[in-house]
Formats: C-alpha cells, structure tokens, sequence
C-alpha cells in the first residue's frame, strides 16, 4: 500500500510496537499501516461518523469525538505517540490541544500545512485572495481550517508552551526537502515535539 | 434494568469498572434512541478511554430510534463485521 507523503513522513517517526493515538485520523488509513508494518497498539479519534465507520471496518479501535473535547478523557502518559495529522489548523483551541498531546504521550508528531509558502504568500500578495492551493484545496467560507499557521509562527507556538522539537520533515509537491527556507518553501511541516 | 449502576460498586466511578480489562470494545448509538441515547454512550466511551480499554464508538444517522439496529443498517453492520473480524 502506498501512503501518502506525508502520513509516510509521520509513520517514519513512530517506533516499532509503540501505543499510538491518531487524532483526526479519518479512515485510518495511517493506522492501518502502523499496525500491519510497526504492530503498532492502534487507537484513533475522528469527528466524522463516516471515517470512523471505515476505520473500525479496518479492524481499528475508532472513536467518534472531537479533539477540542475528548482528549482530556485519556490519562497521561496513556500512550508513547500522539499522531495529529493535518488537523492542528481545525481545532477551536490548538495550543491547548498540544498541550493534551504531549499530556497523554510522550511525543507528538504533528503535521500541517504550511501557510508561510511562496504559493500562499504570492496568492495573497499579488492576488489579494485567500489561497486555494494543493495542500489549500477549499476556499476560506468552506474550509474547516480555522487557525492557520506557518512553520516559524509553529515552531514559536511549540517553544513558549515549552515544548523540544525531535525532529521535523518538510514536503513539497509530495516529496521531503531540505530544512533550508522550509518556511518558504515547504507545502507542508511534520514535527516530532517532545516534553 | 433502570434501576442497574455499574458504578455503584466502584465509588461512582465507571472507569474503575474497566479497570484492567483485556477485552476489545465497540458501542454503536443511533441519532433517533431516545432509550439508549448517543450521550450515555459517550459516558461508557469516556470511561473506558480512562480505563486505557481498546474501544471504538460511532453514532450512526437513523430516524427508526431504538429499533434502527433491528432493521437494514449497511454502515452498522460494516462496523460489526470488522469489529469482529479483527478479533478473529
């Protein structure tokens, strides 16, 4: 099965066996492919009742919530890996939301898209349009994107809650590419943060 | 049957119930069940999340209440069927 580049991005950073928490994991296609490569313990949160359908389907252990809501639910330290993809510019509250992620586990890996790119700056600047771009695809009155960032104002959100980035991975046109003038360059971040 | 609390044994609190278990969870609600409804589901949810339990949860649309699981429910039954085969 082939993943997309930046779910494969995120499974790189998740160690063999390791409890996996994927929030906003839609049909659990990442999951999946954790458990049948890594044997991963699997669980997710999607707010969609129709992912969450084909994700137990999968044989997954699924939960229709919200991560703005439900993640105070879990424990801490219930699991070694908090997986948020492309879901940290959706939540009412993103801050808070990090803060649950490195609550419950002891790394998060998050991924977004990266509104510091050339394509959206150039949208804006010469166009005065909210971009709609490849990583962008919906116009700003139907997006469930509500809190963009880009990857500075990111890695400046990360430091004042006091939290150490692992690692980080950026893509463009679906293909990893250098750290250098990520914040310019990258379509989309992948960060690993640790407490 | 109403007069049953899991909890009761426990100190009021329904995660303890769980506390520990092995087993493999997946509780299924429909919009329209005014007997068993979506919200009372979220408590066992939330207390099993607690309890570190493998569990799945979805509210499905039906406007058939609490019989909607008697009847054709096509994405209920993709629930159950990889639920349950997961576990074979």
């Amino acid at each position: 099965m082939s993943l997309r580049p930046d779910l494969a991005a995120i499974a790189d950073a998740v160690p063999q066996g390791a409890r996996v928490l994927d929030i906003g994991c839609g049909d659990g296609a990442l999951l999946a492919h954790l458990r049948d490569t890594k044997g991963v313990d699997a669980r997710g949160i999607d707010v969609s009742a129709a992912n969450v359908a084909s994700a137990v389907a999968r044989g997954l252990s699924v939960v229709q919530g919200d991560a703005d809501a439900d993640l105070p639910d879990y424990p801490d330290d219930a699991f070694d890996m908090a997986i948020l993809s492309d879901t940290l510019q959706a939540m009412q509250r993103p801050a808070a939301v990090l803060d649950q992620l490195v609550r419950i586990a002891r790394r998060a890996v998050v991924s977004f898209p990266n509104f510091g790119h050339w394509r959206v700056r150039g949208s804006l600047v010469f166009g005065g349009r909210m971009p709609v771009t490849r990583s962008l695809p919906v116009s700003w009155h139907e997006t469930p994107n509500i809190h963009f960032c880009t990857i500075d104002d990111f890695r400046e959100l990360a430091a004042t809650r006091g939290l150490r980035v692992e690692s980080a991975a950026f893509l463009s046109g679906g293909a990893r590419r250098s750290a250098g003038l990520a914040n310019l360059l990258a379509e989309q971040a992948v960060f690993v943060l640790a407490r | 049957m109403d007069y049953f609390d899991l909890a009761a044994p426990h100190d009021g609190v329904l995660a303890k119930a769980f506390a520990g278990t092995t087993t493999r969870f997946a509780l299924v609600s429909f919009t329209s069940d005014w007997l068993y409804p979506t919200a009372e589901s979220r408590r066992i949810v939330r207390a099993l999340n607690a309890a570190g339990a493998a569990v799945s949860f979805v509210e499905l649309e039906s406007p058939f209440g609490h019989d909607a699981f008697l009847l054709d429910a096509p994405e209920m039954n993709r629930v159950v069927d990889g639920f349950l085969r997961a576990g074979a």
